[in-house]
């Protein structure tokens, strides 16, 4: 007689929710590609425009095509009701390490050589948690370990796309630098090479800029030659080759003003002293992340063109950021350099409307220019303010609707599209955002949750120094500060 | 006596035989009266094979070997199958040598060319040890071939072929090597401690300068041969970068050891800028770039690792086996061990747990279809990286045969003539006149079963007895 006990009816139940489990995708929403949406009736605000109460905004194919009262468009077009929401473009950040497989190649000072765009996760669910605060674009940066880091890459958080879907193609190549403690640190400190002081900092640029301009005189010489050999093999002789050098190419690059540099720095002096090396070698349109210290220089940076990117209110994690102000980025302003706000920190990126909406409180500035710190400021800085930053016809559709003004401390953001396609939704908001291709067979629950607790956390392994510690651990490197 | 177990004892004294050798040339040998299995699954029953110096010289029905011929068996019970090819591995060759041993650079962004873990430029051949345990190791799973290459970092060195067995003589066994420099290992695998490259991104600039500075130094030497080139100055000649030469040139491939179709992708963007080929090793489901390999005629050679169920997956099954068990054999005391664990009932899972098991079924359940999963997807599979046990090793291709769904023709042909295809070696990886004599002896009918097992791998016509104790 074949009796059934509770263990058994146990292991089968198990069988039978296995096999329904299977069939059900709890992957959230992917990105498939451009789409046509209709956003009606919500307050606008367009950065650009000033704000457009009770309006549509009509997206085709990725495209914002119009916007104005009760817009008609086919009957097939989805249409989002954003009746008492306040719509406004998708926020940009300007400094971030989200979703890099690694941040600093630490072992040299200058890396021109090495590309971002060949260091992106594109299976990072901190892309959907960015996506959750209304971000859609991202500058992904190198760390700060290095005078002349890697380039970085500017993305669109397509949330599901492949490492080359998520790059905006339209972005110009911006490059990171870094001046102070980090390169000295880890470099002169670390590993006895050149650069032990900010002097030192200042003499790498200006080498490694002599070698690639000697560099390309060089190669285009020898290309020249080759050519005409090449024609003439019997009357030119041929040239000694000189190889191409990547290294030295992209600092070309960022002398001939193809390649845009953005500067993390903190003190005033090293600030100004970049501004007088890119005067000498007429270097123009960088930024200075961080720049704790830029409001002391802030006409001296207005003449120069140069923008800032900076923390609303953070700082004193390490000696050169004890002197700072929570007016630095409304001092900026005031003095007609182009500023935005950014977060260096998954956890920060959530909300950067709050530390948007921080200027406002400490340095009196107006709503809109806050915004603007979010938006269209950062897309300049990033060369993309032709196709991002602002609600205007031609632009791309990435948006953010929010359930009031996001510069309220109460202001949820409820719904963020890329492209047009709805990419997060409050209402719809998977339990679990991981993609299905991100999910790994054998890690324990356990782990999941710790690696959770500290993505909430956020603001421990995100920053700057990532992987330069790691590196240098034997080293005199492994006192736990903050490094930005 | 049996007719089977005599043909048994035949084996064995045969067997014992023929191991260490010392003659200069090789034996003659055949078997006959066997069924034999090709790499495409056809198969023939009483087959004659016959070989000699190491090739293949007879494959024919109901035919009699020669006088001159051993016959290493006789007997329908019995089964042939071309042997297996690891398509890359480092059987043979000394342990790489750690980063720490190196110590540090004096100046870590310009490590020596060894110090970063660029050796392109050494073969195989010139520390392959045929008779290294890994290399028994691959002669008792039934490998003939291993395509090997040394230990290391970023390019670590150029694999080459070799037979799992050669013959030892008073001077030392005679050269393995089937084919030299087939290809050029590449590993995102930095330098280590403080030296560059120290990351995957930095390991793809690296390259690309090496393959920079390997273009200005080959064309300079052709100036140098070429019009008007006797006036110039001699090229600095540098061993390292004029190796890469044939990678250069897209005559040799890049074999490319990944963990991901991100890092496949990275690889891919080296070889569309330079122009070169890829073989990909590795034991992750590549699926995702299936198109890209496709267009590209990238093959992928897989490692049948065993991989394992999550625990609370191999929990379940253990419970629901010894379910099983119960319900057969119970009596009074299992029935109170029973009532005993219903006393102390598992914690009820939480929300959040259940529904990361679900999604984690799905992802095991897609880990076991990879290779289905690519073989469907029309990529050229072959197999690489046995390494460990015989036993682990029949384990994983029984797991990707009930679990994976991958019948065992294919995983012969992945074993056998795929991975010599794309090794580019004709002459391996099938049993007809004229290739290389290099099958399995196996007692039994279905290769793959628990039930059959390995007698001999024949490599280059010697002949191997497995122990399968």
């Amino acid at each position: 007689m074949i009796t059934i006990n509770s263990t058994m009816l146990k292991g089968l139940l198990t069988a039978v929710l296995l096999l329904s489990f299977t069939t059900v995708s709890a992957q959230p929403t992917t990105y498939t590609g451009p789409q046509s949406v209709l956003i009606k009736n919500g307050l606008l605000k367009t950065i650009t425009q000033g704000d457009l109460p009770n309006t549509d905004i009509y997206i085709v194919n990725g495209l914002i095509q119009e916007m104005g009262p009760n817009l008609s468009v086919p009957a097939n077009v989805q249409v989002i009701d954003a009746s008492g929401k306040v719509v406004m473009p998708g926020i940009i950040d300007a400094h971030s390490h989200l979703n890099t497989v690694s941040t600093n190649e630490a072992t040299s000072p200058v890396t021109a050589e090495i590309t971002i765009k060949e260091s992106i996760d594109p299976n990072d669910v901190a892309m959907y948690h960015a996506l959750a605060g209304g971000v859609t674009t991202i500058n992904l940066m190198h760390g700060s370990a290095n005078v002349i880091g890697a380039r970085n890459a500017t993305l669109k958080l397509r949330y599901g796309a492949d490492q080359f879907g998520l790059q905006f193609q339209e972005a110009p190549q911006t490059i990171k630098f870094a001046l102070g403690e980090n390169p000295t640190r880890v470099h002169g400190q670390g590993t006895g090479v050149q650069p032990r002081t900010r002097m030192g900092v200042e003499r790498v640029i200006r080498d490694v800029f002599d070698d690639a301009i000697e560099y390309n005189h060089k190669r285009q010489a020898y290309l020249a030659q080759k050519e005409a050999h090449e024609r003439r093999p019997n009357r030119v002789a041929p040239p000694v080759p000189v190889a191409k050098n990547l290294r030295l190419e992209v600092i070309s690059d960022i002398i001939n003003g193809n390649i845009l540099v953005h500067c993390h720095s903190y003190r005033a002096d090293e600030i100004v002293m970049l501004v007088n090396v890119f005067k000498d070698y007429g270097v123009e349109n960088y930024t200075f992340q961080h720049a704790n210290e830029a409001f002391k220089v802030a006409p001296e940076l207005a003449e120069a063109g140069a923008n800032a990117s900076v923390f609303s209110d953070w700082w004193a994690y390490k000696f050169e950021v004890y002197y700072s102000t929570a007016y630095n980025a409304a001092i900026l302003h005031e003095n007609g350099v182009n500023t935005s706000i950014n977060s260096d920190s998954n956890e920060l990126i959530r909300h950067l409307n709050h530390e948007a909406a921080k200027v406002v409180r400490y340095g009196g500035i107006s709503e809109e220019d806050a915004l603007a710190m979010i938006t269209i400021n950062p897309a300049k800085q990033l060369g993309i303010d032709e196709y991002v930053g602002s609600l205007e016809v031609g632009k791309h559709g990435d948006i953010s609707i929010w359930s009031a003004d996001p510069l309220s401390i109460y202001a949820v953001n409820e719904m963020t599209l890329v492209d047009g396609q709805v990419l997060f939704n409050r209402e719809t908001d998977a339990a679990d955002a991981r993609l299905d291709r991100a999910i790994s067979y054998d890690q324990s629950f356990e782990d999941l949750q710790s690696e959770v607790s500290e993505a909430v956390r956020g603001r421990q392994d995100d920053a700057c120094m990532e992987d330069a510690f790691i590196l240098f651990e034997s080293g005199l490197q492994t006192e736990q500060t903050h490094n930005h | 006596m049996s007719r089977s177990s005599w043909i048994f004892g035949f084996i064995l004294l045969l067997g014992s035989s023929f191991t260490a050798t010392a003659q200069t040339t090789l034996p003659s040998y055949g078997v006959q009266g066997v069924n034999v299995i090709q790499a495409d699954g056809s198969v023939k029953t009483n087959q004659t094979i016959h070989w000699a110096d190491g090739v293949i010289r007879q494959v024919a029905t109901n035919e009699t070997l020669p006088n001159s011929a051993r016959i290493l068996v006789d007997g329908d019970s019995l089964l042939i199958i071309p042997a297996f090819i690891d398509g890359f591995n480092h059987s043979g060759m000394p342990d790489a040598v750690t980063p720490s041993s190196y110590g540090n650079p004096d100046r870590p962004s310009d490590p020596t060319y060894d110090r970063a873990g660029i050796q392109p430029q050494r073969l195989a051949e010139t520390e392959f040890d045929v008779s290294h345990s890994s290399v028994k190791s691959l002669q008792s799973a039934g490998f003939g071939a291993v395509n090997s290459a040394h230990q290391g970092r970023m390019l670590p060195g150029q694999s080459s072929l070799f037979f799992t067995q050669a013959e030892e003589t008073y001077a030392g066994f005679e050269s393995p090597l089937y084919e030299s420099a087939l290809g050029y290992v590449f590993q995102f695998e930095g330098a280590g401690g403080r030296a560059y490259p120290s990351t995957d991104m930095a390991i793809m600039a690296r390259f690309k300068q090496l393959l920079y500075d390997a273009e200005a130094l080959q064309q300079h030497i052709e100036y140098v041969e070429g019009p008007g080139g006797e006036q110039m100055e001699a090229p600095q000649r540098d061993a390292v970068l004029e190796s890469l030469f044939p990678l250069l040139n897209g005559e040799k491939p890049l074999m490319a050891s990944v963990d991901s179709p991100e890092d496949a992708e990275r690889v891919l963007m080296l070889a569309d800028e330079f122009d070169f080929s890829v073989i990909f090793a590795t034991s992750a489901d590549l699926t995702p770039i299936a198109s890209k390999l496709t267009q590209t005629a990238t093959p992928v050679l897989f490692q049948f690792d065993e991989p394992e169920a999550p625990d609370w997956i191999q929990e379940e099954m253990k419970e629901s086996s010894g379910d099983e068990n119960e319900s057969t054999t119970e009596g009074q005391d299992e029935q109170e061990d029973v009532v005993a664990e219903e006393e102390a009932p598992e914690p009820e899972l939480s929300e959040e747990e259940k529904a990361f098991r679900a999604r984690q079924a799905s992802a095991w359940d897609a880990k076991k279809g990879a290779l289905r999963s690519m073989l469907d997807a029309g990529l050229m599979i072959g197999a690489y990286g046995f390494d460990g046990s015989v036993k682990d090793f029949h384990g994983a291709l029984q797991f990707y045969h009930e679990e994976g769904g991958v019948t065992s023709t294919e995983l012969l042909n992945i074993l056998s003539s795929n991975t010599a295809m794309i090794l580019g070696i004709e002459r391996l990886g099938t049993l007809t006149e004229g290739s290389m004599a290099n099958m399995i002896v196996i007692h039994g009918q279905d290769w793959l079963s628990t039930d059959s097992k390995m007698l001999f791998t024949v490599s280059n016509g010697h002949v191997i007895k497995i122990d399968n104790d």
